[in-house]
């Protein structure tokens, strides 16, 4: 079941309270720094900029598939940082031993929120182009949209919006802080430890509350008839699988380019893999409930979701959908050998992850696309122009500290047992 | 599967220093000893509160089901929240055993196996309501699907209810395997220690030729696993179906589409107030203070928090949505709730559900036992007026005010309740009387978690009294 610490465990943990200088740590764990590469970070600016260019042509050619893909490509990343913020608030209230080693990953995702909140500001001002129940003359003519007003206004739209992003950022460098400046000058580990556990305890609150209004304004109010009480949680599992995803791609790429070499091990890719397994089964779960009850009682203002969802080609989406994030997840991760195999389950990932981007396509592009989805030049500049920015802004905060923490209280526990 | 519990932060779970020998003398004398006074009064209690319940059962079974409350519009209400509020009960035990497991939580190992029990019984409890609800008990096979001479009789297999029974039972089979799995080895320790031969028959049969080799272990290990595997997802489906018996509908505050994963995390929180309040009395009456430590406790407490914190939120969600539906039937269902003539019980609810578990973010609270008990206390009432809140108001004023009605149970629904805690505790303290309550085996596994952090020269002291002649 356990074993006992071998003695140079011991020796680690023993040191790591009583005097918390560097002398005490294991030199191995020094130098653990991830340098970009010029040439990567010239490629990612120029698609960052070609991405941003389609995108503003896009809102004077095609505004009505410009916003919504902003906002789409805003979510998605919003949505890693968040669910980065969301996985370390996890660890710390459960003390979890196992992912000290590899939590600088998702703490470098987790300070990129900030541009995700920036991107959601900038789609705000969409907001004429995206919802209908911003338009007065829609909402005259409309009176199940008269009797939202109270809620589904643009003012308190947008001030709930400030409000939601103000609280996450808020919390993530809570979380996140000053956890760099603990391995810098040594300070003190347990009670920063404990700060943060207490920041996340809160956080986790205060982050169900939020997301759940915040992913039904966001997304819910495209369709403002519909409604769906699931529907946070169904964001939630789907934001949180892909979340691991791209931890676990973003961990596996740290061994194979340097600073996690001996540091990665089996156990804790294959405590990854089940998290996405697992994650990928609640998220599956959550649909078809969602499904399954809509179907059953066929209630005409709750089943055009699903009606507008399987009608021609949106039919498609909706089995890729399902398939990307739960058939093949699903099937490929139930042996325990590939959850620990690093490619199989990098694979899996990336599948993953282009699984909850045709998630999100999947909820806010019917509205827009009544019969037959697209996706082309105005769907895929964008997003890879965002998606670089994301990713340049993630590697230099990577690149910003040595990757291993030193002075985590967990730490021992997550280093290889046999090197 | 290896994993090294070096961090300075881990508590040691089992207290008092134990040896391996300690634990098992423990554990197995308390099966030795002739019960304490505290146990035949409890039994006493519980077997007349079972027969009240037995008494109720049978009245109303001959008289008919017209001895309940119910009427045309309110059909059902008592029995069905205490359908939904045993089977929710029976969710902690799975879930200390299975998931937590899954997730390598130590700590399970001193709860897990009356957690377990707890399920069992808690099932037991939950399958009579159905069944009683019928009528006519005798023809209850009829839910089951099988060729047979009724003509085109058969099940409809669209009906929830009809995967209800297939949810349950399958639950029921997989909760009970679980438990004797993981009885196995424990049962082979009191073969070897008994000497009476009835018991030695008895232990030896059903410890299935156990040997303590390390190729039985392994295999157990791997089963054990499976199993857990397999239990996850059905505790799960079990009250995600009980809250499609209502979600399916199409009545205000029945129909809405967080119940499944709001029922789960309910089942769970009633579950671990049960638990807890079981695990309180047990180690106070049984002396194993060093096994479910405060540490125990306050795992607990934290896990009463977070499903708390889920349970709430379906709350608020409901409610919030409610209102921006803009559907004035969903509207009023829940004002009604807050405001109708069962506000009373919605309050209570609120009050139990939602707040009293917030005492339990202080350390303090979690580490005073008298607090813990009332509070665990308190969930377990909130707990059941959740489910009748649900059942009751919906279904008292729905659509058409003109066939609004008002419910309110009679003492034989009552009697009846009463009847299946008193069936409930006479389970379990026969269980604690005939069956080891700590898995004595796994127990073992964890006798050094968090020992060597705190001293780390220390070692295991060899047994102080001799084993028992085997």
């Amino acid at each position: 079941m356990f074993e006992r610490c071998n003695d140079k465990q011991r020796h680690l943990v023993k040191h790591q309270h009583h005097k918390p200088r560097h002398a005490n740590v294991d030199s191995r764990f020094f130098g653990r720094k991830f340098t970009t590469s010029p040439s990567l970070e010239r490629g990612l600016k120029a698609s960052t900029i070609v991405g941003a260019a389609v995108f503003v042509i896009g809102l004077f050619i095609a505004p009505e598939r410009a916003w919504p893909n902003a906002l789409l490509a805003a979510l998605y990343l919003l949505s890693i940082s968040l669910a980065a913020t969301a996985f370390l608030a996890l660890l710390y209230v459960t003390n979890a031993g196992w992912a000290s080693a590899i939590k600088r990953v998702p703490e470098a995702l987790a300070s990129t929120l900030p541009f995700g909140a920036f991107l959601m500001l900038l789609v705000l001002i969409g907001t004429p182009h995206l919802y209908e129940w911003s338009h007065s003359d829609v909402v005259a003519q409309d009176a199940l949209l008269q009797r939202k007003t109270f809620w589904l206004n643009v003012p308190f739209f947008v001030l709930r919006s400030v409000i939601y992003l103000g609280l996450w950022v808020f919390f993530a460098r809570k979380i996140v802080g000053n956890s760099q400046l603990v391995d810098r000058d040594g300070g003190d580990a347990l009670r920063e430890w404990k700060r943060k556990k207490t920041a996340s305890a809160i956080f986790l609150v205060v982050f169900a509350l939020t997301f759940t209004l915040a992913s039904m304004d966001w997304i819910m109010s495209l369709q403002p008839h519909w409604y769906s009480t699931i529907f946070g949680i169904y964001n939630f599992a789907g934001m949180f699988l892909n979340g691991l995803a791209v931890i676990t791609v973003l961990v596996i790429l740290m061994k194979r380019w340097g600073p996690f070499e001996h540091i990665l091990h089996g156990e804790h890719l294959h405590s990854l893999g089940k998290l996405i397994f697992a994650f990928s089964t609640f998220w599956m779960y959550i649909w078809f409930s969602q499904y399954l009850l809509i179907w059953y009682a066929n209630i005409p203002e709750e089943v055009t979701y699903f009606v507008y969802r399987e009608e021609g080609s949106w039919l498609v989406f909706t089995v890729v959908n399902v398939l990307f994030n739960w058939v093949i997840p699903f099937v490929a991760l139930l042996p325990a050998w590939t959850k620990r195999h690093e490619g199989f389950l990098l694979r899996v990932c990336i599948i993953v992850m282009i699984g909850h981007w045709i998630d999100l396509f999947w909820m806010i592009m019917p509205p827009f696309m009544p019969n037959v989805p697209s996706v082309g030049i105005w769907e895929l500049f964008p997003m890879l122009g965002v998606a670089s920015a994301f990713i340049a802004l993630t590697f230099r905060a990577l690149a910003r500290q040595n990757l291993v923490p030193l002075h985590d209280p967990f730490l021992s526990e997550s280093l290889p047992l046999q090197t | 599967m290896a994993h090294v519990a070096c961090s300075p932060l881990r508590k040691q779970l089992i207290l008092g220093n134990k040896s391996y020998a300690d634990v098992t003398h423990d554990v197995a004398d308390l099966l030795d000893q002739k019960p304490s006074a505290l146990w035949y009064v409890g039994m006493f209690i519980s077997v007349a509160m079972l027969a009240l319940g037995v008494w109720a059962t049978t009245y109303q079974l001959m008289t008919g089901i017209g001895t309940w409350g119910l009427n045309n519009t309110v059909g059902w209400a008592f029995d069905i929240t205490n359908f939904v509020f045993w089977i929710g009960i029976g969710h902690a035990g799975t879930l200390i055993s299975a998931i937590l497991f899954l997730f390598k939580q130590k700590w399970r190992t001193s709860v897990n196996r009356s957690a377990e029990a707890m399920t069992i019984f808690a099932v037991i409890c939950a399958g009579l309501f159905p069944i009683i609800h019928m009528g006519r008990p005798w023809l209850a096979f009829w839910v089951i699907p099988y060729p047979n001479l009724r003509g085109p009789l058969w099940v409809n297999f669209r009906s929830p209810l009809v995967w209800d029974m297939f949810a349950i039972s399958t639950y029921f089979i997989i909760s009970l395997t679980f438990w004797y799995v993981g009885l196995i080895p424990d049962l082979a320790t009191l073969r070897d220690r008994t000497t009476s031969k009835i018991k030695k028959a008895f232990y030896s049969f059903f410890s299935l030729g156990w040997n303590g080799s390390n190729r039985t272990w392994s295999r157990y290990e791997t089963v054990y696993m499976l199993l857990a595997g397999l239990a996850t997802p059905l505790v799960v489906s079990v009250h995600t179906i009980v809250s499609w018996d209502f979600a399916t509908s199409v009545i205000p505050g029945w129909h809405t589409t967080i119940f499944p994963p709001y029922f789960v995390a309910g089942a769970v929180f009633s579950g671990f107030a049960m638990v807890l309040t079981l695990m309180l009395i047990a180690r106070k009456v049984m002396k194993l203070e060093e096994y479910i430590t405060l540490h125990h406790i306050e795992s607990m407490c934290k896990i009463i928090i977070a499903t708390a914190g889920m349970v709430g939120l379906a709350y608020i969600t409901e409610f919030f949505v409610a209102l921006y539906s803009g559907n004035e039937f969903e509207r009023f269902t829940f004002i009604n709730r807050a405001l109708g003539p069962y506000a009373w019980a919605y309050w209570t609810m609120v009050t139990c559900n939602l707040v009293v578990p917030q005492f339990f973010w202080s350390k303090k609270i979690r580490q005073n036992l008298t607090a813990v008990f009332v509070l665990v206390a308190l969930i377990n009432v909130g707990m059941w007026f959740e489910r009748f809140v649900i059942i009751v108001t919906s279904l008292s004023r729905d659509y058409l005010p003109s066939s609004w009605a008002h419910y309110s149970p009679t003492c034989i629904e009552v009697a009846t309740l009463i009847g299946s805690f008193g069936l409930f505790f006479t389970l379990f303290l026969l269980f604690v009387r005939y069956l080891p309550v700590i898995s004595i085996g796994e127990v073992k596994g964890v006798l050094k978690y968090g020992r060597v952090a705190t001293s780390p020269t220390e070692t295991i002291h060899t047994p102080v009294r001799k084993e028992v002649a085997v």
